[in-house]
């Protein structure tokens, strides 16, 4: 009896231990995947954020490094950029405010460096654009053009930066005017070669070239991108509105992206023609991407019969614009866009991710179960009917990309083959749910939200689930199936419905010679590519094994059928030479 | 040997010639006749008719045989062909679909015919259709066994194989129509026209009286909910 209760005791001990460690092995977040089909399965959610790692006003993060209160300043932030310095590896966030018209400066960490509200010329600029009694050069380098905030009571508007009051202020004190913004809604940082007059990268002693680290600001009301002097802040360029374009009055550029030579593509709104590619000197050059609108073949033969009245009073079909963009190391340009609407009111969500290369087509892979274009099942009714509408993209190193959903607020990672890998995020009330992002950017493995709504940073860090799949991606990309098969096991262990895992996984054995296997796990992972390639191979196998043997079956038979016959012909020739013939 | 034992030795040789007698009749009215007719269809259709050498038994083994292949092809297809997921098969709707389109493309075109001075009787209509499968469950036959030993590059064998038979299908049933009813070619397209139209005529009425019922049963079930809350 003593014996029976203590064994009960221990039994009951174990559970307990049991029942805390599953508990604790729980993920907390539940989250879902689309399997192959389009099915919705349940899959832990890919990018969790926790309680510190929410960088804003209300948070305690930036306590003790704001001044009078500057950081509440945080309060329309429009864009994002992470600056990792190529050398130093030292990392810089900048984010603007389209509001306070500020742009705050954080280390790597998120920690509170400054805030620059006012940005100064650089002497160089002032200089080139005057003559000797102070007057401006006109096209030189349109110091006249360039436009700065007037506050006049409550209200900001746009003016001239260079006024007489400025000139005469500047000629008596060498007081150099500042350009204040209105509007600001993109902000990027890169280094760019230096270039003389004729357009030349100038080179050190060493015979490398020089580079300039400029931070690039879009002004979006004064209709200008300022470039900035990375340290001082001092203004060294702007692009101000093209001349000649048929969209110069609507160059509202919003975000911006420059490429290692120093071009810059810009977004700009109400532009519909697509990106504009900027030259090094702010240039107009062309018209990067494009998002068609189709014409259905019934409207174009229904257009054709209608008359001048008639088409003026059409809703005028309008190209979708781009929504954000990055670029890679490579020069690729990744863009977002919302769904296009064509003619005929059907709406065309298969490429509201683009990869636009330097041709000036898309060549992002899709070669996924399913199109990247977000939610595969969506609701049809109500206020937040359709699909994902992506309002902002991150790429990392090994061509993992991240949008971000604007319509249920949700974070959708693919790799660069275009499989969906995970889902993050959500709407929600809580602090940890993002409530109107407006940029992400990658962070190593983590990203980094700007949440215009909460008016916070976030940082979503990968769940144990989500970091095996992106190791597995990364040894994938970098060509190695077994490491990669590997990290696919431990994501087949922690979530069995899991396809894309089984294919990886498959890979592995195939490179192996493992076909029957390999074939296997293709079928569970749903690739009809690969599974044909490996059954291709064992059937290979099959063939080599057994041809011999059935061939020299088959030849027996035949010769074999030859003798026989060749037997009965000698037996008839001989039944007939004895006359048994008759 | 006892008397009995020669009878019950004589009865197992007789089982045994039955059924060689039998697998033979199978061959010749299974395969070989309709392989007769998909040759000559003019003249197989003509003794299919005039010599009564049409079986009824043959036309319903070949539908059953077509719904069988039908549902063995969710299950063994091969992978690289098809990824339909077998959970998603529903045999009575295999069954009734294609039992639904024999019999009513039998009805729409009797009803047409009979119009339409055809000499062909209604049993012969579907006799001629249901033998007019014969090369389409052989396609599917070997389909079957095609798909399970191509890759994704040798897809196009599949489906020239299943293409094939459904070519075949159509052209019996096309010189069925015009030997069952003594037609001329134009005649008999005009026809086939007016049986597509009969056999939409058909659905429609059926949807409209399957609705009909369905409304009804929905009424007389609420009739029956009130008065079960309130009486009984």
């Amino acid at each position: 009896m003593k014996m029976k209760k203590r064994v009960f005791r221990l039994l009951i001990c174990l559970m307990g231990f049991v029942c805390l460690f599953a508990g604790l092995n729980v993920d907390a977040a539940d989250g879902y995947m689309y399997s192959s089909d389009g099915k919705i399965i349940e899959c832990s959610v890919g990018m969790t954020v926790t309680n510190d790692g929410i960088y804003g006003i209300l948070s305690d993060a930036w306590k003790g490094f704001t001044k009078d209160n500057e950081i509440t300043d945080f309060n329309s932030p429009s864009d994002m950029c992470l600056y990792t310095d190529p050398i130093t590896k030292e990392q810089t966030l900048y984010v603007v405010d389209s509001s306070s018209n500020k742009l705050f400066v954080f280390d790597g960490s998120i920690r509170y460096k400054e805030t620059v509200s006012s940005f100064p010329l650089h002497k160089s600029l002032i200089e080139k654009g005057l003559d000797e009694e102070g007057k401006v050069i006109l096209n030189e380098v349109g110091l006249d053009k360039i436009n700065t905030r007037i506050v006049s009571g409550s209200s900001a508007s746009k003016g001239k930066l260079w006024d007489a009051a400025a000139r005469s202020a500047y000629l008596d004190s060498q007081k150099v005017p500042e350009v204040e913004c209105l509007g600001l809604s993109g902000v990027y940082r890169a280094q760019r070669p230096v270039k003389d007059e004729n357009g030349r990268n100038i080179l050190d002693e060493n015979g490398e070239t020089v580079l300039q680290d400029v931070i690039y600001l879009c002004d979006k009301t004064n209709m200008q991108v300022l470039l900035l002097n990375a340290e001082t802040y001092e203004v060294i360029q702007v692009i101000s509105v093209p001349v000649g374009a048929d969209f110069a009055d609507k160059f509202l550029p919003s975000k911006i992206v420059t490429d290692v030579t120093g071009r810059a593509y810009l977004i700009c709104e109400g532009v519909y023609e697509g990106i504009l590619l900027m030259s090094y000197q702010g240039d107009f050059m062309r018209m990067v991407g494009v998002n068609y609108t189709t014409l259905s073949f019934w409207d174009a033969i229904k257009r054709n019969f209608k008359t001048e009245e008639q088409l003026k009073q059409e809703v005028t079909i309008l190209q979708t614009t781009f929504n954000n963009l990055t670029i890679d190391s490579k020069g690729f340009l990744y863009t977002v866009s919302s769904a296009v609407t064509n003619a005929d009111g059907t709406t065309n969500n298969d490429s509201m991710i683009k990869r636009i290369n330097q041709a000036n087509t898309d060549v992002l892979k899709r070669n996924g179960y399913n199109k990247p274009k977000g939610d595969l099942i969506t609701i049809k009714t109500g206020s937040n009917a359709g699909g994902s509408n992506f309002i902002a993209i991150a790429i990392n190193e090994y061509g993992v990309y991240t949008v971000a959903d604007s319509k249920h607020n949700r974070l959708f990672t693919y790799d660069n083959e275009g499989n969906l890998l995970y889902i993050s995020g959500g709407t929600g009330s809580q602090v940890t749910d993002i409530s109107n992002a407006t940029a992400i950017a990658y962070q190593g493995e983590n990203i980094l939200v700007l949440d215009k709504g909460n008016k916070c940073i976030m940082r979503f860090e990968p769940t144990d689930f989500a970091r095996s799949i992106n190791k597995a991606v990364e040894y994938e990309y970098i060509g190695d199936a077994i490491s990669a098969a590997d990290q696919w096991q431990n994501v087949i262990n922690s979530n069995p419905a899991y396809e894309l895992a089984y294919v990886g996984v498959g890979k592995k054995l195939y490179s192996e010679g493992r076909y029957q296997e390999a074939m296997l796990q293709f079928e569970k992972g749903a690739d009809v590519a690969y599974y044909s390639r490996a059954y291709k191979m064992y059937r290979d196998d099959l063939i080599k094994k057994y041809f011999p043997a059935a061939f020299g079956i088959i030849l027996a038979l035949i010769v074999l059928r030859i003798v026989l016959k060749i037997r009965k012909k000698i037996k008839n020739r001989k039944a007939y030479d004895d006359g048994d013939f008759l | 040997m006892t008397n009995q034992e020669i009878k019950q030795k004589k009865t197992f040789s007789d089982v045994w010639k039955t059924i060689v007698k039998g697998l033979k009749i199978f061959k010749k009215e299974f395969i070989s006749y309709p392989l007769y007719i998909m040759a000559h269809p003019i003249k197989g259709f003509d003794e299919f008719k005039r010599d009564g050498k049409g079986k009824m038994w043959v036309s319903i083994l070949l539908i059953v045989t077509l719904i069988f292949l039908n549902i063995a092809e969710y299950q063994f297809t091969g992978f690289v062909i098809s990824q339909v997921d077998i959970t998603t098969l529903n045999t009575m709707s295999e069954i009734s679909s294609i039992l639904l389109i024999v019999v009513v493309l039998t009805v729409s075109n009797w009803s047409i015919t009979t119009l339409f001075d055809g000499k062909g009787k209604m049993k012969e209509i579907f006799m001629m259709l249901s033998y007019c499968i014969f090369p389409l469950v052989w396609s599917k036959f070997f389909g079957l066994l095609i798909s399970n030993v191509v890759s994704q590059q040798e897809e196009a064998i599949y489906s020239l194989v299943i293409g094939l038979g459904i070519f075949l299908m159509c052209y019996m049933g096309f010189f069925g129509f015009v030997s069952i009813h003594e037609y001329g070619v134009i005649k008999c397209v005009i026809t086939l026209l007016f049986t597509a139209l009969a056999a939409l005529v058909i659905c429609f009425v059926g949807i409209l009286a399957f609705d009909l019922f369905q409304k009804m049963y929905g009424f007389l079930y609420t009739i029956y909910q009130e008065i079960s809350l309130r009486y009984l």
